[in-house]
């Protein structure tokens, strides 16, 4: 853990679970998860596209949006609970300047109608009642913070003119105009080029390390993970399967689906005739299979299976929700091939 | 922006010129001129005299430079029954058309994007099925029904509003209600439509994780968006009115306008009236039309770099 | 847009047309479906079917004939007697017989306007859409121009030289309501003309007609088919205007413009020789317009996902993202 990281958490999700209403059936997107988030920590939480990801960290921000609802379990910021009529109010209070948020796709995350300028300014008037003026300086300091040139002349201009990239780091300014103290990343670089991927998540890490910023990353790519977060959580079908210090996660997988996933992430240094995948399908969530998500596609799989394992420790950082745990090869070749840290 | 207008208005000079020439060759060269230009009691002479004095016996594209130039002076002949000049016929009733349609767009406009944000911000409620269904029946009747309706409702059985004429106020209520409901169903509809693919778009979603509050959110950030092709509906609404809905409306009501000029001139078989109105509110519409480019120029910056 | 490619060019013909068949079977099935979930839509449909009934079989639904007066019947309130239901106009004509009838003319209209104005416009924006370049330009600014025209007051000066007729009513009308057409097919052909599949189906050999036909035209049928609708009730609508105006259709036929411009005459006497086309009209339109509605939603996937609104963004493939 990092040092700084004693005495309360910033945030502490405790069984939380989030459904779906919809026409089709209930989807029951998030299952029962739980972890906390402490000052100046950072934790990756990786899955595919349905574990539940993403849809986490809208209910923790409170943006959940018809048909979604939180239907139990907590969420509290600094103790204070975010769940509920109250805590909603609680969460609108917090949200942009306490806790921010970075999205997906830059192209697409920003008013083409309006300035870099007008919408990072925008939050700084509104939490911090700053005065135009002393915002328009602020904006120009945050551009630079986040390696934008000539930050005095690009805040005049419109989303349309800049790059994918471009755009993405003045989301991250933005996200950082009131000194939050945890910042979610939610997917930020799977829309941009792999080049530019990685100079985002370099100026993710410099600045978390700058600013002693706790970070949420939420991905499906785990070399992204690798090289910005300490700890990582990995999610499938709506529940957590493994949780513990990244680097040792991916030094020696203990769940069956994190052995798969660093199995097939492809590297630069091993030359394969096919790829190597996970075989099968991520099941639905209408009606989720009672025991762990994961049974069908497992090799290890047995009867035992039919129960959903609950998460244990192994060793003093690592939790396993697994009845085979450890059961598998290793790797062996350690972190994926990524950013060093 | 300097270099547009001009485009623009060099572009809207030669629709004047189409809209002219289908006029002229709709009265010169469809049927016999001399017939429909004068009224039915005229003798062989007087229709040979006729033809004379408007050149109908020089070549056609002789006769057609001649029209230009009238039309350039301004010069739209003599109204056929009124023996005045066409010209000020149609400017005098001209204010009261606008008058009209102001006040009708004006209601439609107002009322249309509450309506419609408030509908997009509940999707699936009572509220935004009542408010499509009434939006849906607005534009779905045709309006010279709704016109004799209100005046059977209004004026014949609550005996509250007049059933015709120019005046004040109460004047104005009905044929405004008239002119603006489908306008307003329109209008209503797309405001919702637009709105509810703005509330979903990530730049709002983005707002609302700036922790803004939600009037922002849905006022300035959606809306401004959602602005530009309401705007360019309610544009649209009021060309359409002028290019001759206004006609149907003003006609039930007898409403002093252009309109009403029109369906008189055809009752009379006044054919220059007729042509001199189509030809003026012909340059009203493209003038309208140069103007508003002009004004979503200034609004949408992305059309300037596109 | 849904695009629908081919599984292969060189198929034999007879199994590729099975499994057109057997595709648009299962997609009119699950259209079906939510048709029945959409009440509205379903109202629309069967507006729009009875109306197609009741032109058709007019002359045998109806129980007098439309023109047939009888001063002595004349302005009967409707509800009153068996013999005239709906009640009699100022000349003792049958209400509902006319009705009937007048159903005929306004579908007449619109089939014809919608056919002509429809075809024409079509072809010309898809040529435009698929050819681009020069014609694409000229008959682009010839509609640019000619939806700058004052479209009514030049219909209006038209049909009061050339004389008001049923002829007359689709002529101008068609004239005026091509461009819409032909705007919409340029704008989606000259789209998907840049689409990857085009480019291949090009390169692979096929000639252009073989690529309009095969692959642009199916993408079309949906905007297209629901934009007819849309016109027929706009038709509709017009021609109420008009016939109102004494520029459509002439009596002794019938028209329920024409019906409404006899009703203004007793609108304080007789309320219901001016309500019942007006209604008529408002239902056969209302129920267009929900039919098309409900179309365009179905139709165009994207537009269907949106209904469940704030859901599509975090529901992915299995349900969450």
């Amino acid at each position: 853990m990092d040092a700084g990281s004693a005495d309360a958490p910033l945030l502490e999700v405790s069984d939380l679970q989030v459904q779906f209403f919809t026409r089709g059936g209930v989807v029951q997107a998030v299952r029962g998860v739980s972890f906390a988030v402490h000052r100046g920590e950072t934790l990756g939480l990786v899955g595919e596209s349905g574990s539940g990801k993403s849809v986490t960290s809208l209910a923790i921000l409170g943006l959940l949006h018809q048909p979604g609802r939180i239907t139990s379990g907590d969420i509290r910021w600094k103790g204070r609970s975010l769940v509920g009529r109250r805590g909603a109010k609680e969460a609108k209070r917090i949200r942009g300047r306490e806790l921010a948020v970075v999205f997906q796709d830059p192209m697409t995350s920003l008013n083409p109608l309006f300035t870099v300028r007008a919408q990072i300014a925008e939050v700084l008037r509104h939490h911090l009642g700053m005065s135009r003026h002393d915002a328009d300086e602020r904006v120009v300091e945050l551009l630079d913070l986040v390696g934008i040139p000539a930050p005095r002349q690009r805040a005049g201009a419109y989303p349309h003119e800049l790059s994918g990239g471009q755009r993405q780091r003045v989301l991250i300014a933005m996200a950082l105009a009131c000194e939050p103290e945890l910042l979610i990343a939610d997917e930020p670089t799977t829309a941009l080029d792999v080049t530019i991927q990685a100079q985002i998540l370099e100026l993710i890490a410099e600045i978390q390390q700058r600013l002693g910023l706790a970070v949420l990353l939420i991905t499906h790519d785990l070399a992204v993970v690798a090289g910005v977060c300490r700890r990582v959580a990995v999610m499938y079908g709506g529940k957590f399967m493994e949780v513990g210090a990244a680097e040792d996660v991916f030094e020696h997988p203990g769940h069956p689906y994190t052995a798969g996933l660093l199995r097939s992430t492809p590297r630069p240094d091993v030359v394969l005739r096919r790829l190597v995948g996970i075989d099968g399908m991520p099941p639905s969530l209408i009606d989720p299979p009672r025991g762990c998500p994961f049974g069908p596609r497992c090799q290890l799989a047995s009867a035992t299976c039919e129960e959903m394992p609950p998460l244990e420790r192994h060793g003093e950082r690592r939790e396993v929700a697994c009845w085979h745990a450890f059961g598998h090869e290793r790797v062996g070749a350690g972190a994926p091939a990524g950013l060093g840290r | 922006m300097g270099r547009f207008a001009l485009r623009r208005t060099a572009y809207g000079i030669v629709v004047m010129f189409f809209v002219t020439a289908v006029v002229f060759v709709t009265t010169r060269l469809i049927g016999n001129p001399a017939n429909t230009l004068l009224p039915l009691t005229a003798t062989q002479q007087q229709r040979q005299a006729f033809s004379h004095q408007l050149g109908l016996d020089r070549p056609i594209p002789t006769q057609f430079v001649k029209y230009l130039e009238g039309v350039a002076h301004l010069d739209f002949g003599n109204s056929l029954l009124q023996s005045r000049p066409a010209l000020n016929i149609v400017l005098e009733r001209l204010p009261n058309t606008l008058e009209l349609v102001a006040f009708g767009l004006s209601i439609a406009i107002l009322l249309a994007i509450p309506l419609g944000v408030l509908a997009a911000l509940r999707p699936g409620s009572l509220v935004d099925k009542v408010t499509v269904v009434v939006s849906l029946a607005g534009l779905s009747v045709a309006q010279v029904w709704l016109g004799l309706l209100l005046i059977l409702i209004f004026a014949a059985e609550l005996k509250v509003l007049p059933s015709a004429g120019i005046g004040g106020l109460e004047h104005l209520i009905l044929p405004g209600i008239t002119l603006a409901l489908p306008a307003l169903g329109r209008l209503v509809m797309l405001t919702r439509s637009t709105m509810i693919d703005e509330l979903n778009t990530q730049y709002v979603q983005t707002a609302r994780a700036k922790g803004l509050p939600e009037i922002r959110v849905v006022g300035l950030h959606a809306l401004r968006n959602a602005a530009i092709p309401i705007l360019t509906l309610a544009g649209w609404e009021l060309i359409r009115a002028l290019a001759g809905f206004s006609v149907v409306v003003e006609t039930v009501f007898a409403w002093p306008g252009v309109g009403y000029l029109a369906f008189q001139s055809i009752q009379q078989s006044d054919v220059i009236l007729l042509q001199a109105i189509v030809i003026v509110m012909g340059f009203l519409i493209v003038a309208i039309n140069i103007g508003l480019d002009l004004v979503f120029k200034t609004i949408d910056r992305r059309v300037e770099l596109a | 847009m849904a695009a629908r490619v081919e599984a292969s060019e060189v198929a034999p013909r007879g199994g590729l047309l099975r499994q057109r068949f057997a595709d648009a079977r299962a997609s009119l099935r699950s259209a079906g479906v939510e048709l029945l979930h959409d009440r509205a839509g379903l109202f629309g449909l069967v507006v729009i079917v009875l109306l197609v009934l009741v032109a058709v079989f007019a002359p045998l639904i109806a129980p007098h004939d439309p023109s047939a007066q009888s001063l002595f019947d004349r302005l009967t309130p409707p509800f009153q007697t068996w013999s005239y239901p709906l009640g009699t106009d100022a000349l003792g004509r049958d209400e509902l017989s006319r009705l009937i009838y007048g159903s005929r003319v306004s579908l007449e209209i619109g089939v014809l306007v919608v056919l002509i104005a429809g075809t024409s416009g079509t072809i010309l924006g898809l040529l435009a859409g698929y050819f681009g370049g020069k014609a694409d330009t000229l008959v682009m600014r010839i509609v640019d121009t000619q939806i700058a025209f004052p479209g009514l007051l030049l219909a209006l000066l038209i049909i009061a030289v050339i004389g008001p007729s049923l002829k007359a009513l689709v002529i101008v009308l068609s004239i005026d309501g091509w461009m819409v057409y032909a705007r919409v097919t340029r704008g989606v052909t000259a789209s998907l003309r840049k689409a990857p599949y085009i480019e291949a189906a090009e390169i692979v050999g096929c000639r252009s007609r073989r690529v309009i036909f095969r692959h642009v035209l199916p993408n079309l049928t949906s905007p297209i088919l629901t934009l007819c609708v849309l016109e027929f009730a706009r038709i509709i609508l017009a021609e109420a205007a008009l016939s109102f105006l004494g520029l459509g259709i002439q009596p002794p036929d019938v028209s329920w413009g024409l019906m409404l411009s006899d009703g203004a005459d007793y609108l304080f006497s007789a309320w219901w020789v001016v309500s019942l086309p007006g209604i008529a009209i408002a239902l056969v339109v209302l129920g267009i317009n929900l039919f098309a509605s409900w179309l365009r939603v179905v139709s165009d996937p994207h537009q269907r996902d949106k209904r469940f609104a704030g859901a599509a963004q975090v529901v992915g493939p299995t349900g969450v993202t």
